[in-house]
């Protein structure tokens, strides 16, 4: 009994994390897409864990594959196009990085944020990895970028 | 952005003519955006959208002369932290440590026999860990261990140097100051399994493969204010002995119990000292 409560509250909770991504162009990657893609390290936390940082929902792509990574920096550039906010660098002519107020946190509703990171235009050490994180929290846009920022 | 208030300042300075122009202030209060373009021609900033007017637009351009150096400072990396990636990025499944030191007291179940005992030793001078990052860790290594069992008065230990036969026997009339330990050497290797409860608290079960490499005899005691230190070697002990152990740790601290329950001598070749208990204490375990 005990587990199929679990099962359907695990549900329920997805399907909610896909009901508040719905709309955005990004939703296509964080639906399965990447499922098996041995390049690709997606992270999904909801509940206790990522309210201990303030979020209700936190969902990370982090991937190596360059043909993945422009796929998501056409996507987060979509879903930019109509932030509330926005704060993003461009280097070379490509999307360095970008942070995105998707919806601005209310008494009522968690804000709604974006964020893309190409590692490869980073200067100091640049890695082969392009990071998508979407997070939705109470917390305005810099305590989110707070938690994402060294 | 909508409380920001963008002050731009054109200084243009006539480096030739050694003469300075007035500043220019340009100031626009809550732009929506503003787009700063760096190419090799110049800089081209625009803003859009004010407090005052959302049609607002301003463009300042600056080109560059062909001779013109440009120095420009140019903003740091993103260094990112994943929240939730943290035990992944800083931990690894493998690694090769030095732990477990450790000094403990004992007893033994031949009682009849042993006084008590004393154990040191560095459970691993080297171990192969693997970490599971979820709370888990096992283990192989190779270490050190010593052990002293000192007999009960007024027994002492004396060999047979011809069979290497170890016996217990009474120490001569009017000793005094007497003791007699024997010690054991060994090489061990450990195999252990750790469980952390949150970042301090962990314990540990593990076993020992002793191989004791050296054992001998000693018997000290003074007569007639004469000492007599005598030191048998040649000890047939048994060379493979097997331990298991357990531990509590804090942080670096831990409290351990270690039970042998095979016999030290080969069979024939000395009295039996087995089934012993070492309780102690433990660092870096």
């Amino acid at each position: 009994m005990k587990r199929t409560i679990i099962i359907i509250l695990t549900c329920l909770l997805t399907v909610t994390t896909v009901m508040a991504q719905q709309g955005l162009k990004i939703n296509r990657l964080f639906d399965g897409h990447f499922k098996n893609s041995p390049n690709v390290t997606e992270i999904i936390v909801t509940g206790k864990k990522a309210g201990e940082l303030g979020l209700s929902v936190y969902h990370s792509l982090a991937t190596t594959d360059q043909d993945k990574g422009e796929l998501i920096e056409s996507l987060v550039v979509k879903d930019g196009a109509h932030a509330v906010e926005k704060d993003v660098e461009y280097r070379n002519g490509q999307l360095y990085y970008g942070f995105y107020t998707l919806r601005a946190p209310t008494k009522k509703r968690d804000g709604q944020y974006l964020f893309f990171l190409n590692q490869r235009l980073a200067r100091k050490s640049p890695k082969n990895v392009v990071t998508l994180i979407y997070m939705e929290g109470k917390g305005d846009s810099e305590q989110i970028k707070k938690l994402i920022r060294k | 952005m909508k409380k920001f208030s963008l002050i731009i300042i054109a200084m243009v300075a006539m480096v030739q003519a050694h003469a300075t122009a007035p500043d220019t202030v340009k100031v626009i209060d809550s732009p929506s955006q503003i787009v700063i373009t760096e190419s090799s021609s110049g800089v081209k900033m625009t803003v859009t959208g004010s407090k005052e007017d959302k049609d607002y637009s301003y463009t300042y351009t600056v080109e560059h002369a062909a001779n013109d150096t440009v120095h420009t400072t140019q903003s740091s990396d993103w260094e990112l932290n994943l929240p939730f990636m943290k035990s992944s990025n800083n931990e690894f499944h493998w690694s090769i440590v030095c732990s477990g030191l450790y000094f403990g007291a004992g007893l033994s179940t031949s009682y009849d026999l042993v006084n008590n005992s004393f154990n040191w030793g560095i459970l691993n001078f080297a171990s192969l860990n693997y970490n599971t990052l979820h709370g888990q860790q096992f283990s192989i290594g190779v270490g050190y261990d010593n052990k002293r069992f000192s007999l009960k008065r007024p027994n002492c230990f004396v060999m047979d140097e011809a069979t290497n036969i170890v016996d217990t026997e009474s120490y001569p009339e009017g000793t005094v100051n007497r003791s007699s330990v024997l010690s054991v050497r060994a090489i061990q290797f450990p195999l252990q399994f750790q469980q952390f409860f949150g970042k301090n608290f962990h314990i540990t079960l593990g076993g020992t493969m002793n191989w004791n490499v050296y054992a001998k005899c000693n018997t000290h005691y003074k007569v007639n204010k004469t000492h007599h230190d005598v030191s048998y070697r040649g000890i047939r002990q048994n060379k493979l002995t097997f331990d298991v152990y357990g531990a509590l740790s804090y942080n670096r601290l831990g409290v351990y119990c270690r039970y042998s329950p095979c016999n030290l001598f080969k069979k024939g070749y000395g009295p039996e000292i087995k089934n012993t208990w070492m309780l102690g204490v433990a660092i870096a375990l």
